[in-house]
């Protein structure tokens, strides 16, 4: 049998070891296997969130893009190294704490307990598993045709193999098993990555080098504005494309969950410095390799298969080894996080939100269980049918995500008068909005990317909407201040006590806390 | 520098040191935040 195969079956048993270990761990309650009990640390947090984050694409569409248009796919590559970022100093610490105040386990039922409102956990609940599972049907496409490419195994016994394990370890483990995974997952994928680039560089020359052979071949594959000039002076195309990764992610609610389930609020600086090597590290390495492409494989009938290609042709034995494994772990470590948001929305959700309120912590546990199995088959089914109006549904899916609950999400803990009515407008809005930019293609028309134009949309009807609402309970308002972090006195004041004035200003505004706490 | 259109260049070779300054700003200021916030804490109850 081949290395590179020998290779993965044992990085799959790897990988369903680590299911088996946290199983029981994982049952004692549903906090514990929705959330893993909230008990996550800085480097896991960091590295699940971002393997999570980047999908198949980073090996696939990425390169492939990188290798049609030259130098503008790296647009994607900036906003993609600054989205976990982004993501953490945004919303980490905020919501960290209003989740726990308002013991929320998912992140729809955290919208509903925020804005007070059960249709934006009905609304928010039919968009994620509309979405979520266009989404996960895609992974488990590309999971089924990489393996079939790059190992020769059927298609249908590929997609049962590397997608039964996903299902296996993510119904036994939950939450811990798919966290804990990814962790490892995002280790062999910047591995894999890492290793090619540099031989790939010593073939090329250099950066120096690959530019210099990217402009004999054609200039304008060294200019931003993609082959041929294509996008000549579209900056709303140019932005759109940054933009999509570098904020988007704070709308998906298979990436948002991971605030939630960090041990404290303390983890969330470690997390971002984490994120931030690991990001600049790995996120340009795909795209340089579809550059690399360009110059070496300048007869490559299928743009997608770029990075394979390359390992297989030029690095054989233990890289191309290490690559499948890379390639098959970005696929895998999105696909579970997404099938186990969707079986938490199906469980959490619905069944105990409007089936069985009273259900107990062990029945919730195996609904739960039953709901990720439930998802993951119809997911295998669909990618073996392949029937073609679901793949229609992919196109949107992760820019629908990122339109309808971004401006919620941030709105939830940045606006303490945000209310339901702005909240729903917001996500009705920014989904349906990216839904016809893409389907109608106004993006030709208008020179504005999808993304962008959803974003602007959702944020004038959430201003729009907010102001026909009532604002929220003084709990929520209270819960709002709390998750703030609060503070003796506002923190201008506060700075100038500490610097000017010296202690006993500070006794002063201690006893001012005790009489009148002001949070700012 | 590295054969670079300076349009290119100026768009695309900023961003990682962007993205790491960022990073490395935001885990000082939660530090500190962090910080005031245990000490508070803590004064707070040794009142009590």
């Amino acid at each position: 049998m081949r290395v590179d195969i020998v290779f993965f079956i044992c990085y799959l048993l790897f990988l369903l070891g680590i299911g088996v270990y946290f199983t029981r761990k994982a049952s004692r309650s549903p906090e514990s296997y929705l959330l893993a009990d909230r008990k996550l640390g800085p480097a896991v947090t960091a590295l699940t969130m971002q393997s999570t984050s980047m999908s198949g694409f980073m090996f696939m569409g990425g390169p492939a893009l990188a290798y049609q248009h030259g130098w503008y796919a790296i647009m994607y590559a900036i906003g993609d190294a600054g989205g976990g970022i982004v993501n953490l100093t945004v919303l980490g610490k905020r919501m960290r704490r209003m989740s726990q105040l308002l013991g929320a386990l998912s992140p729809i039922e955290y919208l509903e307990k925020r804005f007070e409102s059960a249709a934006i956990r009905v609304v928010g609940a039919t968009i994620t598993i509309i979405f979520l599972f266009a989404y996960v049907f895609a992974q488990f496409l590309a999971a089924g045709k990489t393996l079939e490419t790059l190992t020769g195994w059927k298609y249908e016994w590929a997609v049962i193999i590397g997608v039964g394990i996903i299902i296996l370890y993510t119904v036994a483990g939950g939450y811990l098993a798919v966290v804990w995974t990814d962790f490892f997952q995002s280790i062999i994928m910047l591995l894999g990555v890492l290793f090619l680039v540099i031989a790939g560089f010593n073939h090329v020359g250099g950066l120096s080098g690959l530019n210099q052979q990217l402009a004999e071949i054609d200039p304008s594959y060294l200019s931003i504005w993609g082959k041929d000039y294509v996008y000549y002076g579209q900056w709303g195309v140019i932005i759109g494309s940054s933009l999509i990764y570098m904020i988007g992610y704070m709308g998906l609610p298979h990436v948002v969950v991971r605030h939630m389930s960090m041990r404290s609020t303390k983890t969330v600086k470690t997390a971002t410095l984490i994120t931030a090597i690991y990001n600049q590290l790995f996120t340009y390495s795909p795209y340089l390799l579809g550059f690399m492409g360009i110059i070496l494989l300048p007869q490559l009938s299928d743009p997608e298969m770029v990075i394979p290609t390359l390992a297989y042709t030029f690095f054989p034995g233990i890289l191309s080894a290490i690559l499948l494994s890379a390639v098959m772990a970005a696929i895998m470590s999105t696909a579970d996080s997404i099938l186990m948001q969707a079986g938490t929305t199906l469980s959490r959700d619905i069944y105990q939100r409007f089936i069985d309120k009273k259900a107990s912590y062990s029945r919730v546990v195996l609904i739960s269980r039953l709901s990720v199995l439930l998802a993951g088959v119809i997911g295998i089914l669909v990618a073996i049918i392949q029937p073609p109006r679901v793949f229609d549904l992919v196109v949107f899916a992760f820019g629908t995500l990122g339109n309808s609950f971004m401006v919620a999400y941030i709105a939830s803990v940045y606006w303490k008068n945000a209310n339901k009515v702005g909240v729903l407008s917001s996500m009705i809005a920014g989904g349906l909005s990216n839904i016809l930019w893409t389907s109608l293609n106004w993006e030709a028309v208008t020179g504005i990317h999808p993304f962008l134009a959803g974003l602007i949309i959702s944020i004038i009807a959430m201003l729009i909407g907010n102001r026909f609402g009532t604002p929220p309970s003084e709990k929520i308002q209270k819960i709002f201040d709390e998750a703030k972090g609060q503070r003796i006195l506002p923190k201008n004041i506060e700075k100038n006590i500490a610097k000017d004035i010296g202690p006993e200003a500070r006794t002063v505004s201690l006893f001012l806390k005790q009489v009148n706490p002001v949070n700012g | 520098m590295f054969h670079f259109p300076a349009e290119t260049f100026w768009l695309v070779v900023p961003w990682p040191i962007i993205w790491l300054t960022w990073a490395i700003i935001v885990f000082f200021k939660f530090k500190r935040d962090e910080e005031l916030e245990d000490e508070y804490v803590n004064n707070g109850k040794g009142d009590e």
